[in-house]
């Protein structure tokens, strides 16, 4: 069975191309637009690894990220943070909540997919 | 009588029956409108989908020696699908669907980056979408030549340069910034050296805007800023000085001090004069002493400050003439830049407490209690 990764992304156009990415990568990829359904999604499934967006409706990445890391069902997942371009307080803030890496706009799909592999074989999965 | 009833009722009449047909008219042309974005909507998620998948195929390794137009044949495969498509639409029904391709070629050229993004680029030239939004530059509407311009950028249209250069002189402020964004996208610094070329009378808003693009570049934009010294327009010259300022680098000051001390201008020449102070190089010191006897007041009122600013000891006696034989403010000024001289300021203006002048006792006590020297006193 392949990995699941859940990606929660508000923009259309970058879920349809993280999906698309991701899928043709090999995972089975469930995609969410807003920071509540990433949450119920996340303690649902239990993925191997969400790709979390930090602008969100809702609730926002940095939101999702603190409440996944303090449920015991939750907290082990690898998540990887996508950030605007330049926001060094982000990705700091990011990584301070226990993210494991992140990913700036504008991006490299193949650069995406790659992190999300190297992730994954650090979690040895 | 019976026909002023008759006339009342007939206009009530008339009236309900317009307001009736008013209003079914817009709830119609609501459900059209609401009807055409739901429709471009669907379009939007559609070739969103389409343009994902052929950004995201894999595509044969090319061999070493080959050129970029076999990159550009392969890119020309994978589009020629989404083209066939297109081309077998009505005029009206293909303008639609390439408004929608457009729009997700923007969202994800903004998004994505790498070879992924070389493929977008490539596909906004090989559907004529650059074309398209150059025209647009010509509009006579703002918006769309100031969405144009913005989109040519995101889009990385290097055939674009020259005329978003030319949208630099555009009437609207927004089109000016729009096409001074996207050149910079485009041509990185250098774009610089157009953008300062061929602006004109910056107003505050796009000053405020170019100095984010300057400050982006810092030192890098240091020769493009001293080149547009030259420049015929008092604006840009200004701008120029005052982000060499900002920037504080050590090459500004040769130009600068040529600036302060020939510019046929005075504006000119206290924004020089100004930014020598704000730079405080020690080249710019000698000058900046025999301007304080300058028999134009705002440039001695500028070198006052200056010197203040730098907080030059050998400067103190000049000064101390400055606050004795100045107009108040020159007084005020020049006591200001005695004080940061440092302690043998602060004992000068000590010492002119008890002057027999009673502006000159006021304006040292007041600079005195600006300094924190001594308490203020009741």
């Amino acid at each position: 069975m392949s990995e699941t990764i859940l990606v929660a992304e508000d923009q259309q156009h970058i879920r349809a191309l993280i999906e698309y990415k991701l899928k043709n990568s090999g995972y089975s990829v469930v995609a969410v637009e807003d920071g509540v359904a990433a949450l119920t999604k996340a303690r649902e499934l239990v993925p191997t690894l969400i790709l979390l967006d930090v602008m969100m409706p809702l609730m926002t990445g940095f939101e999702v990220l603190s409440a996944l890391k303090q449920d015991q069902k939750t907290k082990d997942i690898p998540i990887l943070l996508v950030t605007a371009q330049s926001k060094e307080e982000e990705v700091l803030k990011g990584l301070e909540l226990g993210a494991e890496d992140y990913i700036t706009k504008p991006f490299s799909p193949n650069e995406l997919a790659a992190r999300v592999k190297k992730v994954l074989l650090r979690h040895g999965k | 009588m019976s026909f002023q009833i008759f006339l009342i009722l007939a206009l009530a009449a008339t009236a309900t029956f317009l307001v009736i047909v008013i209003s079914i008219g817009l709830v119609v042309h609501k459900a059209l409108h609401s009807k055409t974005i739901q429709r471009q909507q669907k379009l939007y998620t559609e070739y969103s989908q389409q343009v994902a998948e052929i950004i995201l195929q894999d595509l044969p390794t090319l061999p070493e020696d080959s050129t970029a137009s076999g990159r550009f044949d392969q890119y020309e495969i994978l589009l020629a699908p989404l083209k066939d498509q297109l081309e077998k639409m009505t005029k009206g029904r293909r303008s639609l669907h390439r408004k929608a391709v457009k729009l997700a070629l923007i969202d994800f050229a903004r998004d994505v980056a790498g070879e992924t993004s070389d493929r977008l680029v490539y596909f906004s030239y090989s559907l004529g979408l650059v074309d398209d939004e150059i025209k647009l530059l010509q509009s006579k509407n703002w918006w769309d030549r100031a969405q144009a311009a913005h989109d040519l950028g995101v889009l990385r249209a290097r055939r674009a340069v020259t005329p978003l250069a030319k949208g630099l002189e555009d009437e609207h402020p927004d089109v000016r910034i729009q096409a001074m964004q996207s050149l910079v996208i485009l041509g990185g610094v250098h774009s610089l050296e157009t953008i300062l070329m061929k602006s004109k009378n910056l107003s505050r808003w796009t000053a405020i805007e170019l100095s984010i693009i300057v400050m982006r570049f810092k030192e890098e934009a240091v020769p493009f800023l001293i080149d547009s010294l030259q420049s015929t327009d008092q604006s840009i010259v200004l701008f120029c000085i005052e982000m060499l300022a900002e920037i504080g680098f050590v090459s500004a000051v040769e130009p600068l001090r040529t600036m302060a001390r020939d510019y046929p201008n005075t504006v000119i020449r206290a924004k020089a004069i100004e930014a020598l102070g704000r730079l405080g190089d020690e080249r710019a010191e000698a000058m900046l002493l025999e301007l304080l006897r300058n028999p134009l007041p705002t440039l001695r009122f500028k070198a006052i400050e200056a010197v203040g600013r730098i907080g030059i000891r050998s400067a103190l006696s000049a000064l101390e003439t400055r606050l004795k034989d100045g107009v108040l403010q020159e007084k005020i000024l020049a006591a200001r830049s005695i004080a940061a001289a440092g302690p043998d300021g602060i004992s000068l203006l000590t010492s002119l407490k008890n002057a027999e002048n009673e502006i000159l006792r006021g304006v040292a006590q007041q600079v005195l209690e600006e300094s924190r020297v001594e308490p203020s006193v009741a």
